[in-house]
This record gives structure tokens, sequence and C-alpha cells, in this order.
């Protein structure tokens, strides 16, 4: 054996336990990549089952969904295990500098040193990695069992409201490539971890390493004391803050392990937050009622002399068609109402005459061509006398629903678009062609309360007329028999609308859903329960690593200043005051980490609901309680190992250990 | 030819008003098998001294010659595999790797150079040094006499061109610090051994053939004590 790796295994063996929170951090990032891979394998296993091999004409936006989000959980990974590993090889080479020292002046290249280290990654290596394998597959198989059944419930519910078989599982797959990436992954990840202390050890001087001084540099300016730390501990705590300050270096690895660990505890809040609003806002602007949706495939285009986006409602639904439906339906005997609508053919021309100040403010609602997104409503006849009584106009008039809801940067916001006796707006389509329309009346958002009226407010434009095609028709009503509403609407659609299991949404040129609104929610909120629940079990595995990096850190710093504590109490300090001082010295670290870590636990999540509020009206706000339990479980394990370790001084032989070097 | 010669050796440490001359222009000659004591003060600069012959410090100016090589102009690597080959080094701390035995430690110098184990060699040095039943022993196994020993093995091991020994007895007491200097004597005697011994101990300089005395970086005295 070479004795580079001779001499990193002895290390191994001598330093058993910083060499078991090594082998534990390398373990735990192959697990953690072992387990991202088990996901990767087994969900393409699941999209090609479904799919067919590339995944069919989708094939792109898939790969995207499932690999993008691993590389994202990769490089999350990567930053972490590399940050928290080479902690671990940093406090080991700083330990072995007089050895390095001895090396050097007995003859040892830059490169030997060097290999020194590597090789003790690598011993490291050579248990964590395997290790990691085998708990990543097991972390993978739970991991991926748990999301299979929410892919079962999924596919449970779309059944239900689609109303056609869908064969999709998520089947435990894992492949030779899975470890071979795993390992890889695992196997950069310590020689990087190791290469950079590995890097800064064979650049010291053998006359550094031979006088000890290549280790931590004491800071030389003048620091002032913390009158805090002094009023609650004492010139004790006030000397621990100093030796903070002056030894800075010394006690980055663990504030940067401490920080991480609120930042994510934040993160993870944060992020649960913004989920918890996501699902709330689909469910407040949905309503419950039971829904029977009927959907027009379309053909999208660019008009060629206008240039204007040109849609084709391939099975469009007259109002002829809807009625016959409603009275079907309504045959049930319960209250129904249809609601038709098509946003695919006009636009109206926007007149600044004709609209108000908080219409003007909202910036892109006008688009490139001076039009407005229009939507054309036609709603069943017995709805459509409710709606020409509340708007106070006769039968045969067209009204305009003068109510706007949008998100407003992650809030949503309620505004009147048209000013007061708006009496023609001016529709236009892709080609250009215009068509005047009249406006009889008009409805606010308070003429709108119940749930089908409510789903009228969603456009800048919306006008109501007595007949008109439609792209989307629903119908909303509230059976008391779910089931038994389901197999009766299901009867009435059919005899129209069929659905043959073997064509597509495409091949049909339509589709049927029935389900109840939170039914349809939960649908959309079970890719986000499921995100959820990864990502807490990836946090929490990412802390397990950053708090194993700070024990061996914080203990270690302790242990190596045997011989300054031995030299304080040779000069009167009791036991008491040197536990003041230590306490004090903990105390720094956790206000320090929890500054930064507070920043950056509040800086990204911030930063992630930029991206979430342009979407969803949710915006970023701060997880008090995960800032609260954050602080006490960082104070709680830095203060725990402080104890521990001061413990252990209490066998500390003053001579021996000043005589230490 | 001269085994070591130290030609007009300065070194300075800092600028200015805060600057410390450790070496003022030293120069002298070591010959083969010759035992040299060099004494002094403390903070007198035979450290420094030591640290500049052995290739681990570099010189403000001036040269250290190595039979017949200038190491002055070798890099970080090659003065290091120079070292492994040609020079014997003994501290007063002995710098002994903790993770390796007595057997190791002394072979530590082969080991680094890729050399196989010279079986007959390791145990004939063992012997000398009083040291076969210690042979797989780790220093925190053994007294300091005993961990002294075997960094002598190591400094022997390779038959280097002389031995820097500094402060060797520093941290034994005297019984120890005796046997430690009757076995470099005994080395210096038995196979010609060039040795140069930094002390502040007027005792032990004594027992060397020639006293280099060294006071505020200069060279005060060169007494050869045995013709």
């Amino acid at each position: 054996m070479k004795l580079t790796a001779e001499l990193a295994l002895s290390q191994v063996k001598i330093n058993s336990r910083r060499s078991l929170g090594a082998i534990f951090a390398t373990a735990l990032s192959t697990a953690l990549m072992t387990g991202v891979m088990c996901f990767v394998t087994s969900g393409n296993a699941m999209l090609v089952n479904f799919l067919g091999e590339d995944y069919g004409e989708y094939g792109g936006a898939y790969k995207t969904i499932l690999f993008i989000p691993a590389l994202i959980l990769g490089l999350l990974i990567a930053f972490m295990s590399v940050t928290v590993i080479s902690n671990i090889y940093e406090s080991s080479a700083g330990k072995r500098i007089g050895e390095f020292g001895t090396l050097k002046c007995v003859g040892a290249t830059r490169a030997q040193i060097r290999e020194t280290v590597l090789f003790e990654g690598l011993w490291i290596g050579l248990v964590g990695i395997p290790l990691g394998l085998i708990t990543g597959t097991l972390l993978g198989f739970v991991g991926v069992s748990i999301a299979g059944r929410y892919i079962d419930s999924f596919v449970e519910l779309s059944r239900s409201i689609v109303m056609r078989p869908m064969e999709v599982s998520l089947p435990f797959v894992v492949s030779v490539w899975t470890y071979v990436f795993a390992a890889i992954f695992a196997l950069v990840v310590v020689l990087v971890s190791a290469g950079k202390p590995a890097g800064r050890a064979c650049k010291i001087k053998a006359i550094h390493c031979i006088r000890g001084i290549e280790g931590v540099k004491p800071v030389i300016k003048r620091i002032r004391g913390n009158r805090l730390a002094e009023r609650f501990l004492g010139y004790e705590g006030g000397l621990g803050y100093i030796n903070i300050k002056r030894k800075a270096s010394a006690y980055k690895s663990t504030i940067r392990a401490l920080a991480l660990s609120i930042t994510l505890i934040l993160l993870l809040g944060s992020l649960s937050k913004q989920a918890a609003g996501i699902m709330a806002w689909m469910g407040d602007s949905m309503g419950n009622d039971m829904l029977v949706s009927l959907t027009s495939a379309m053909d999208e285009g660019v008009n060629p002399e206008t240039g204007k986006e040109e849609i084709e409602i391939l099975v469009p639904f007259s109002y002829e068609t809807v009625s016959e439906l409603t009275d079907k339906l309504m045959e049930y005997g319960i209250p129904i109402q249809a609601v038709g609508e098509n946003r695919c053919t006009y636009n109206t021309v926007y007149d600044e005459g004709l609209v108000t100040d908080e219409l003007r403010e909202i910036s892109g609602i006008v688009d490139e061509f001076g039009e407005l997104e229009t939507t054309v409503t036609t709603v069943d006849k017995d709805f459509y006398a409710k709606l020409c009584e509340r708007a106070g106009v006769p039968l045969g008039s067209n009204i305009l629903v003068n109510a706007y809801s949008y998100n407003d940067d992650g809030r949503m916001k309620e505004v009147v678009p048209f000013i007061e006796g708006v009496k023609e707006i001016t529709l236009i389509d892709a080609a250009d062609n215009r068509v005047d329309l009249k406006i009889d009346g008009m409805l606010y958002a308070k003429d709108l309360p119940e749930n089908a009226f409510k789903s009228l407010a969603g456009d800048p434009v919306r006008v109501i007329v007595p007949e008109g095609d439609a792209r989307y028709v629903t119908w909303f009503c509230d059976p008391a028999d779910d089931e038994k509403f389901t197999v009766f609407a299901r009867s009435v659609l059919d005899e129209k609308y069929p659905l043959l299991t073997e064509d597509t949404y495409y091949d049909l040129g339509y589709n049927v859903q029935i389900s109840r609104a939170n039914q349809m929610i939960k649908v959309m909120n079970i890719a986000i329960i499921l995100g959820e629940i990864i990502l807490t079990g990836l946090i929490m595995l990412i802390l397990l690593m950053g708090f194993a990096s700070v024990i061996s850190t914080l203990s270690s710093n302790i242990r190596v200043r045997r011989r300054e504590f031995a030299v304080l109490k040779s000069v009167g300090m009791t036991r008491g005051a040197l536990e003041k001082m230590l306490y004090g010295e903990s105390l720094c670290c956790i206000f320090k980490a929890v500054g930064k870590g507070t920043v950056l636990g509040i800086l990204i999540p911030w930063m992630i609901n930029l991206f979430i509020r342009r979407v969803f009206a949710v915006r970023y706000e701060l997880p008090v309680a995960y800032l609260a339990v954050g602080i006490v479980v960082v104070a709680l394990v830095v203060v725990l190992i402080t104890r521990v370790e001061i413990g252990k001084l209490g066998k500390q032989n003053i001579i021996e250990d000043i005589r230490m070097e | 030819m001269a085994v070591l010669e130290v030609k007009d050796l300065t070194k300075e440490y800092g600028q200015g008003d805060s600057k410390v001359v450790a070496l003022d222009h030293v120069s002298f000659c070591v010959e083969r098998g010759e035992f040299v004591a060099i004494v002094g003060a403390s903070g007198s600069g035979k450290s420094t001294l030591m640290n500049m012959i052995g290739g681990i410090d570099n010189p403000t100016s001036g040269e250290v010659i190595i039979e017949g090589k200038n190491i002055g102009g070798l890099s970080e690597d090659e003065l290091a595999i120079f070292r492994r080959r040609n020079l014997g080094m003994i501290y007063q701390f002995y710098n002994l790797v903790p993770t390796l035995t007595a057997r190791e430690n002394i072979i530590l110098p082969w080991r680094l150079d890729g050399r196989k184990e010279n079986g007959s060699k390791v145990e004939g040095l063992l012997k000398v040094l009083g040291l076969t039943e210690r042979a797989n022993h780790l220093p925190s196994q053994m007294s300091g006499g005993q961990q002294q020993r075997v960094s002598i093995g190591r400094a022997l091991v390779n038959d280097p061109a002389f031995i820097l020994a500094d402060e060797p007895t520093g941290n034994l007491d005297s019984k120890t610090s005796a046997e430690i200097i009757d076995l470099l004597k005994y080395t210096n005697e038995q196979f010609n051994q060039t040795i140069l011994l930094i002390t502040h101990d007027d005792k032990i300089a004594l027992r060397a053939d020639r006293i280099i005395t060294i006071g505020d970086g200069k060279i005060i005295g060169d007494e050869v004590m045995k013709a």
C-alpha cells in the first residue's frame, strides 16, 4: 500500500469519532442522491409505461418535469454535502498540520501531502459510499412507495372526474445506472470536499508546520468587548466574545453549518406556507359546487394577414345544444345553472374613454394590438333571466359584467373596469373584423355572490349575450347524492358526447369532466402535497448532515484548545468561569448563525415567491413559528455539545495539557 | 570537499523599524565526519540557522551548499526530495508521525522515496538504538528518550550527508539526554556520520569536536575541541 494511503488509513482509524462523522455525512449525501436517482428511474419507468418510449408527443416537457427538479435537488445536495463534508476534512487537515510538517521535513513533496488528505477522503468513501447506496435504496423505496400512493389516489380521482380509464402507476425501479451515477456523484463530492483542505495543506510551509503557526491565526486588530455578553455572563462571557472575534476562521464552518440549518428550516416553513396559500387560493376561487364540464379542443395558429393569434374551436357547442343538455340535466330535479364561454374568438378594442383609471393602471392589460381579452358568455335561459333581472334589463339584452378580479403581484384585487353608462363596445377578431356590441346593462361584483355567478368575474371584458357558441360549458349544481348525479349526468352527456376509451381528447375533439370542485383542486394539489413531502424529507436529511458537521466541528474546536484552557486554569480561572467563557462563545455562534441564516432564509423563499406570485395570489410571509423552532433547535444543539465537552474537560490534568504540543 | 558550506547567510524578519536580523552574514564550513555543536543563548539565531541549512526556510541572502549543491535554487518539492535523500533532521519535540510505529517512522524517508525496505538495515538500526523491543509501538506508547531515538533512527536511515539536530535533548531528563548524546557520538565515531548539533547546554556542546558560538545572529566563536 502507498505510504500516503497508509498514513490516511491510520488517521481514519485513530480519529474514529471524526471518521464516523465523515462516514455518516458521506453516506447521507450518497443516500440522498441515490434516493433522488431512485425517483428519476422510477418516474422514468412510469412515464415510459404511460406514454411509451421517448414519452410520446410531449416528451420534451415530461423530461423537463422529471430531470430539472432532479438536477436542482442534485445541486442542492451537492452544495450542502461539499459544505458539510469539507468542514470535516478541514478540521482533520487542521489537526494534522504538525504531521504534515514532519513529513515535509523528512522529504515529503507537495503532491504526497495532498495525496494523504485525498486518501483520507477515499478511505471514508470506501465505507460511506456503499453504506449510502444501500440506505439511499431504502430511502428511495420508502419515498417512491409514498409517492406511488399519491399517484394511485390521483389516478383514482382522475378516473372519477374524466370517466376514462387511466393506467398510471409509479413502480419502484432501480438500475445499474442509479448506483453508478450516485456513486460517481458521491466520489466527486468526497474528492471536492477533501480537495480544498488538501490543496491548502500542501501549500503550508514546513517551517510553519514545525512552529505550529499555520493553524488558526488570531486576528491582530483591536476588538471591543461585548457589553451584552459581559452583562449576562460577566468578564468571562466577554472573553468568549473576543475569542470568537479573534479566531473567527476556527468557528467559520460551525457558524456556516448552523446558519445553513436556520436557512433550511425557514425555507421549509416559507415553502409550506406558500403551498398552503396556493391550495387555499385555489379552493377559494372555485367554490365547491358539482361541476359538469364540456370542453372543446382547439387549434391555435397565427392569422397571416394580421399576425394575431387565431384560435379555431374544433367542436363548438351551440346555444341550442347547451339548452338541450341543460333541459335534460334539469330532469334530475335540482337547480342547475349552465355557463358557456368563448374566449377564443373576440377581443375588445381598447377605448380609453370607456375604462376606469383602475383598469388603466393594470400593467399589461392591453395587448400589443391595443385590445383587451374578452369572454363572450351564454347562460341557460333561467339563469339568463335572473341576470337580466339583476342588471335591470329586459330579456334579449347584452349585459357587461363590470367586475374584474385579478392577481396583482400576489394579492387578489377586484376592480370595476368600465365607467358608468357604457352603451357600446367594439369586438374584434383575429382577422380584424369588427363587431359593435350594444351594452344594455351592467352587473357588478355585488350582483354575483353565488359560485356560478362568481365564475363570471374573471376577465377584463365579459359580456353575457342571449345566444352564442361556446368552447367551454360548465353546469353548476349541488346534488345530495354525488354518485347518483354523476351516473345521471354521464348518461345525459354520453348521448351527444360519448367518451370512447381508446380515443384521446384530441381524437374526439372534446372532453367531459364530472366532479366536485374540491376534487379537482385535490387532483391539482396532489403535485404540491407530493412536492412538499419530498422536500420536507430531503431538507430533514440535509439538516441531519448539517448537525453532524456542527457536532464534529464544535466539539473538535473545544478539544483542540485543551492547552489554552489549562493555561487559563493555571492562572486562576475557575471551572465555573471557564464554563461561562465557553457558553459566551456558544451564544456568539448562535447569534451570528441566526443573523446570517435568517437573512438567507428570508431572502431565498422571498425570491422564489417572486415567481410564484406571478401565477398564484400568494405572497411571502415570514414563518415566525419555524424561525422560533429553528433558533431553539440550533441553540439546543450548540449548548448541548458545549455542555458535553465541558463535562469532558472536568477530567483535565492541567500540567499534562500545558505540556501538550 | 566540505560536506556543508554556509556562505554569507542572512535572514531578516519584518521591515523598517520592526526589522529583526536573525542571521547576519554567517559563513562556515563543515567537513565530513565532523561533530559540530552550534551554541548560543535563546534567540541568538541557532534554530533559524538550522532551518536554513535544512532547506525548510529561505534565507534573505547568502548560500547553503550541501555536497557541492547550492540548495537555494531548488523548488519546494526539489528541496523535499533533496532533504529525504541527503539530510537527517532531529528536533527537540521528536516530530514523529503519531499514527506510525517506531519502525514505520524510521523507514519514512524510504517510503516517501518509493524505495523498498532494507530489513536487515532497519533491524541493525533498531538494535543500535535499543528499540528492538519497541519496534511496533506507536510514539504515544514510548518514553521521550525512546521517541528521540526513533527520531535519530529516521535521520540515520538514509546515510545522510549530515545530521541536523536541533536541541535534541531539550525535552529530556539529564540521564536520557546523556544517552542520546552518546548515541549521536557513537554514530559519528562508528559510521563517520557528520553531525550538526544545536544546543544551549555547554556540557552537551563539550562532547562535540568543534563548537561554533552564535550571538545576535553572528558567529562569535569557532573553536576546535579536538584535532
